[in-house]
Order: structure tokens, then C-alpha cells, then sequence
């Protein structure tokens, strides 16, 4: 991916680290640089995002945490490594949009000095099976050419038995991966979505094509794989058009080598609405019939959400894809008519998931 | 000098600006009271006026009095000329300001009046700081733009915001659209007199449904179901707005509604002891009913669940979604 980033800012503190070092090289000729910034004052209802800054932070508070869940849905127990917020690519219905209250690109380069009480964490629960992610609150590769988080997690990772970390993208941005000498414990993971909504949706995203081109060497290199049918969005035609998506996976992928899919429909909180009707007017994205769910979030009505659950499983069955399957963020009434199982709890959830990544990669 | 020790003298209502003027900011007030008031025991305050390049006098404070004189017949007013205390608009503004900011609430579109009108002599930043706080608002970028739009919308559209007729949520709304929508919205919104809760969901269904349908605001609101409501002689005006409502949310969320209208009609077809309720989720998402049962003693409990156990149409409430 091209590099959009016009300004470069250095925040207090933040250029003793060689994470800022790492990029003030890369972007030192491309880009205006400014050095010992305040963060900027906070401007709620702001609807520019300014990614065409990258900020350089120290951040303050801890980077890993569990991703929060909530009580009415299962949860799969995941640990979110908070590498930095906001993405460059500009995905219409980003929950990012109305997430966070502070605008540019923001990568917090004090993460290796962090990384060594993660890894006391990691060690005082040796039993426990961490699956980790940097792609919740970032794309885990779009900023990894420039910021070359590929150097350092992997080796982190190496290092501690019972960690597992995934790096979840839309990008191609694979070469720090493929000069990485790791491999065991590392899950390279797409989100894909049908070619309607990649193409109309996914602003600044490569085509699903060229995704699962990028997957299909990762896989060849080594890598195992995931994949996030998240957010599932219903649009004219929307089990053709995703099975268009699983045809192509179909093709590209060695199902063997999956460790975990995910489906997840568009779910929303409600002030989210408001930003993607001002910064994208004319999507169809908000059309369906959305409902608010038992923690609050818009969601699809429920026999929708089952039947494109249902349809997903089938077709990605009908690929030999079907182990692995999870649903995000949903009850075990929808998993029980979706998928036709359900882990029932958030702590069955986690269970399986566990036991996947047992399986995939010996542990 | 002093404004205090300003000697007043007799001025034309005839040489007075018509309108606020750039300096005073009153709108949509009523002034009988005012009037009342001069006519029992006279004006007690005189207004403060300068001159201006046109040769007649701009108000710099006392728009609602002058008004009220003029509406009592009278034709000269004792005024105090404030060109040589006051000579900047900026401090004859602020003195209007704190003389009113002190005393009374203003409506939302004086205060976009005092916005607009600060932001010709103030800095943005100060206007964030200092203003917004005094004006009751937060001190936020997108508060201060949403204001300065309301000085520019049509005269019937401020007397509704200044009325509290239409909440600043929809009004916030409806300056996102063009004007042939906004006139649409606000013509329905006067008819059938919404409360806040109630335009607000107008105000989603039909652009949810505009856009869900490829059909323009107007296209929408010109549907003949709609308009029968509007025509329908025998409902008053608030079964009106709850039939509108209704048509557009069934529009809107067919298969929710369908479902919700089965699971009700279910319901309450069963004959439900007095103090048995079943609840459910509006939604539908929770998969669960929920019984509601009030009773004044064990032996009253006792007789309610005996009927509920007699009743054969229990067995028979579907699951929320079934035949959906």
C-alpha cells in the first residue's frame, strides 16, 4: 500500500524509541516532521480522522488487555494487544470512526519497554493459552512497512510457549513477515468481505483477490492462517457475492492450514450511524433491518443474522472449511441455529478456540 | 465616560433601525408583558443607541423596548447616545450581551444571533472558551458550527427552534438536507405537532427510507397512504402522528414489524388472569418471555397460577421469530 502520510509527529517522549526511530527513517524524506508535540486537544463530534498523520506516542497506560466482551453474547476470550488506533484505510463502516476520541494515525512506540512486563504476565499463567491480536484498534500490517512491527513480535513470541499472536489485515503488506524467521505460534489473518462491499466499502483496501494472493504466500511461506467474515453486511445478492469471496478462498487456500474464521454480522454502536451517514451519504451499508441488541449495539434482526451465518457455514463446508468456525460476539441461540452447535458459554468459546490453536500448532 | 453618567436624550422612534441591528439579540419573544409594564409605570431604563453611517440610530441595547413603545403609539424615546463611551461594535455588542446574559435565558436561536455575531469580531478559540460556557453550551467546535448555521435558515424554521417546537437534535438533522427536504420535514412536523421523541424517529424513518428506496424526501412524504392519515376526519391530531409513525416504521423494518405484530396479537389473545403479565423483548432478541405475576398473599399467588395452569392457550406462544 502506498503510503498516504503527509505529516509526521513526534509526540513528547516518544523519540528515544526505536520504533520512532524506525519510522522517522522511513518517512524522514516523504513527509513533514514536527518533534515534541502535545497530544492535540480533544474534539469530540470531529468527524476528520486525519490519517495523514502519523503520531509517534508514548502511551501511558498498560497495551495488553482482554478484549471486553460483553455478558448477553459469547465471548472467545481473546487478549488485544494495543499496538496503536486508527488505520489508514478508510472502511465505511469502522467502528474506529466513532471509537476513539483522538484524530491521526497513532502508533505507541514504547511497546517493546512494554513488552517485558506482557511477558511476566504471559509466564505467571503458563497453563493458559494467550491468544493475542494487534488488529482491533489497528490494521496489524497497514503501518508495518513503515513502523516494522513484524521485527519485533514475532521474536516476543518465540519466546513465551503459551502465546499465540495473530496479525490481522485487509492489506498485502507481507514483506516484513516473509523476512521474519518466525513462524510457530503466528497467525497471519485477512478480513475479506464480499467484492461488492471490498470494492464500494473498503476504501483504500486491495481487492479481495489480491488478499487472498498475499494469503496464499504467507500460507506457502509457512504461515498459518485465519480469516474474518467480519462485518457481515447484507447488500443485493449478499449470498452470491460472499460465495464469490469463498470461491476464491476456495481456490487460494489450503483449508488444512486455517486455524480459525470468524462471522460476525454489522453490528454498530447507535452514534456510529450518525458518522458514517456524514462521512459516507450515500451507502447502503446502514439499510438493513437493525435492531438494538442486549448490549446496546445495532444489530441485524436475529433470523437475518442466522441465515447468513447459516448460508456461510454451508458454502465454506462445501470448500472443506469448516473447522474452525466462530461467530463474534453472539448468543448460543444464533450459534445453535447458525452453525448448528454452540460452545454455550464465552467460556466453551475459549475452550474451543484453545483447542484449535492446540491442534494447528502442536502445542 | 461613564454609560451611567450618560445624559439621555429625546430620540425619533422614526430614526431607529428597523430589526436587532448588529449589536442586540432578541428573538421570538412575546411583548405584551413589556408593554403592559411601560404603560402602567412608564420606561424605567432608557435604551442605548448610536448613530450610523446612514444617519439613523442603530440599538445598541433596549431592541424589546423600543419595539413595545413603538407598539403603544409612541413617537420619541429617551435615549442614551453611546458613540464616545462605547465606540467599537465589539464593546457596544458586549454591553448588550452581559446586560442580558445576566438576566434571562436566551432561546437557541438568540443564541446563534450572539455567535454569528461574536465571530465577526472574536477569535474562534475565544468564542469556545469564554462565550459557550456563559451561553449554557459546551465548549465544542461542532456546537459552534451548528449554530452558525441556524442564522441562515428560513424564518419559520427559527420560530419553531426559538418556540422549542422542533428539538436542535432534528433541526441539527435537517440542516444536513436540501431545502425542498427541510420544508417537506418542517411542513409534516407543524401538522401533526411531534414531540421531541416522536421527530426524531420521523425524521430517521424517512431518510432511512429515502435512501433505502432511492426516493427523495419529498417523494416519500407525498405517498398517498400517508397523506389518507393526514386526511382521515375522524382521528385527532396525536393518532395521527402515532399513525404516521407506525406506517413509516413498518416500511422501514418490515420484517421486525410483521413479527412484533404476530407475537403480540398472540399475546393478547389469551385471557390472561388480571394480574398475570407476559413480557417480551420489543426487539425480539431476547429469546425469552418473562411472566409478571402481583398477588397480595401465597393463597393469591396460588389462585393465579391455578388459572395460568388451566389455560390451554399457553402452550400454544410461539417462539419470538417462529414462521418469520
Amino acid at each position: 500500500m502506498k503510503s498516504k502520510i503527509k505529516t509526521f509527529i513526534l509526540e513528547k517522549d516518544a523519540a528515544k524509541y526505536p520504533f520512532a526511530q524506525r519510522a522517522l527513517e522511513h518517512l524522514r524524506r516523504s513527509c513533514s516532521v514536527q518533534g515534541d508535540q502535545e497530544p492535540p486537544p480533544y474534539k469530540p463530534g470531529a468527524f476528520h480522522l486525519d490519517k495523514e498523520t502519523l503520531r509517534m506516542i508514548s502511551f501511558p497506560g498498560q497495551l495488553l488487555k482482554p478484549c471486553p466482551g460483553t455478558r448477553e453474547y459469547l465471548c472467545c476470550g481473546y487478549q488485544i494487544l494495543n499496538i496503536g488506533t486508527n488505520c489508514p484505510l478508510d472502511c465505511s463502516y469502522c467502528i474506529l470512526q466513532a471509537y476513539f476520541n483522538q484524530p491521526s494515525l497513532r502508533v505507541f512506540v514504547n511497546l517493546e519497554e512494554q513488552l517485558e512486563s506482557i511477558g511476566r504476565v504471559l509466564e505467571a499463567s503458563r497453563r493458559k493459552i494467550f491468544r493475542i491480536g494487534t488488529g482491533e484498534f489497528t490494521d496489524s500490517l497497514a503501518l508495518d512497512p513503515i513502523v516494522k512491527w513484524t521485527k519485533v513480535l514475532p521474536s516476543f513470541v518465540a519466546k513465551h510457549k503459551n502465546a499465540v499472536l495473530e496479525f490481522k489485515t485487509k492489506t498485502v503488506s507481507i514483506a516484513g513477515l516473509l523476512s521474519s524467521p518466525y513462524r510457530d505460534r503466528i497467525v497471519v489473518s485477512w478480513s475479506l468481505n464480499s467484492p461488492a462491499i471490498a470494492s464500494g466499502e473498503e476504501h483504500g483496501a486491495p481487492s479481495i483477490k489480491r488478499r487472498l494472493e498475499a494469503a496464499r504466500v504467507c500460507q506457502r511461506e509457512g504461515y498459518i492462517l485465519g480469516f474474518h467474515f467480519d462485518p457481515l453486511i447484507e447488500h443485493p445478492a449478499w449470498k452470491e457475492e460472499y460465495a464469490r469471496t469463498l470461491d476464491l478462498m476456495d481456490h487460494y487456500i489450503d483449508p488444512a492450514k486455517i486455524i480459525w474464521i470468524s462471522l460476525g454480522c454489522l453490528r454498530y454502536m447507535p452514534p456510529l450511524k450518525q458518522v458514517i451517514r456524514a462521512r459516507f451519504p450515500r451507502t447502503h451499508i446502514l439499510d438493513g433491518e437493525f435492531v438494538s441488541g442486549l448490549d446496546g449495539k445495532m444489530r441485524y434482526i436475529k433470523p437475518l443474522r442466522i441465515e447468513m451465518y447459516a448460508s456461510m457455514k454451508e458454502k465454506l463446508a462445501s470448500c472443506g472449511m469448516e473447522s474452525g468456525i466462530y461467530l463474534c460476539m453472539e448468543s448460543s441461540e444464533v450459534w445453535q441455529r447458525g452453525l448448528g452447535w454452540s460452545p454455550e458459554s464465552s467460556k466453551g468459546l475459549s475452550q474451543y478456540m484453545d483447542d484449535r490453536t492446540r491442534k494447528l500448532f502442536r502445542i | 465616560m461613564d454609560i451611567k453618567l450618560q445624559r439621555p436624550a429625546w430620540v425619533d422612534l422614526d430614526e431607529m433601525e428597523e430589526g436587532p441591528g448588529p449589536y442586540t439579540m432578541s428573538y421570538g419573544f412575546n411583548l405584551d408583558v413589556l408593554c403592559e409594564s411601560i404603560r402602567k409605570v412608564g420606561l424605567l431604563n432608557p435604551p442605548l443607541v448610536a448613530p450610523n453611517e446612514k444617519g439613523r440610530f442603530d440599538i445598541v441595547a433596549g431592541y424589546r423596548r423600543i419595539l413595545a413603545l413603538k407598539a403603544l403609539g409612541e413617537s420619541k424615546v429617551l435615549c442614551k447616545e453611546v458613540t464616545s463611551v462605547l465606540p467599537s461594535p465589539l464593546e457596544r455588542f458586549l454591553v448588550n450581551f452581559y446586560e442580558n446574559v445576566a438576566i434571562r435565558k436566551f432561546n437557541d436561536i438568540e443564541k446563534a444571533m450572539i455567535l454569528e455575531r461574536l465571530r465577526r469580531y472574536v477569535q474562534k478559540e475565544e468564542i469556545l472558551a469564554s462565550f459557550m460556557p456563559l451561553l449554557g453550551l459546551p465548549s465544542h467546535e461542532g456546537t459552534l458550527e451548528l449554530y452558525l448555521k441556524l442564522v441562515n435558515l428560513e424564518q419559520s424554521f427559527q420560530n419553531a427552534i426559538s418556540q422549542e417546537e422542533i428539538s436542535l437534535k432534528v433541526a441539527k438533522a435537517l440542516l444536513e438536507l436540501d431545502r425542498d427536504s427541510q420544508q417537506v420535514f418542517f411542513h409534516w412536523i407543524g401538522i401533526l405537532k411531534f414531540n421531541f421523541n416522536q421527530q426524531m424517529k420521523f425524521s430517521e424513518y424517512v431518510q432511512d427510507i429515502s435512501l433505502r428506496e432511492n426516493m427523495t424526501i419529498p417523494q416519500v412524504l407525498s405517498e398517498e397512504s400517508l397523506l389518507k392519515v393526514l386526511k382521515n376526519s375522524r382521528l385527532n391530531n396525536p393518532q395521527k402522528a402515532k399513525g404516521v409513525l407506525e406506517m413509516l416504521r413498518a416500511r422501514r423494518y418490515p420484517r421486525l414489524a410483521m413479527a412484533q405484530q404476530a407475537v403480540e396479537s398472540r399475546i393478547s389473545a389469551i385471557s390472561l388472569p388480571p394480574d398475570a403479565v407476559i413480557h417480551y423483548d420489543a426487539y425480539l432478541e431476547d429469546p425469552n418471555y418473562r411472566l409478571e405475576v402481583r398477588f397480595k398473599d401465597g393463597k393469591d399467588l396460588k389462585k393465579t397460577i391455578r388459572v395460568l395452569h388451566s389455560l390451554d392457550e399457553l402452550e400454544a406462544i410461539p417462539e419470538p421469530w417462529a414462521g418469520q
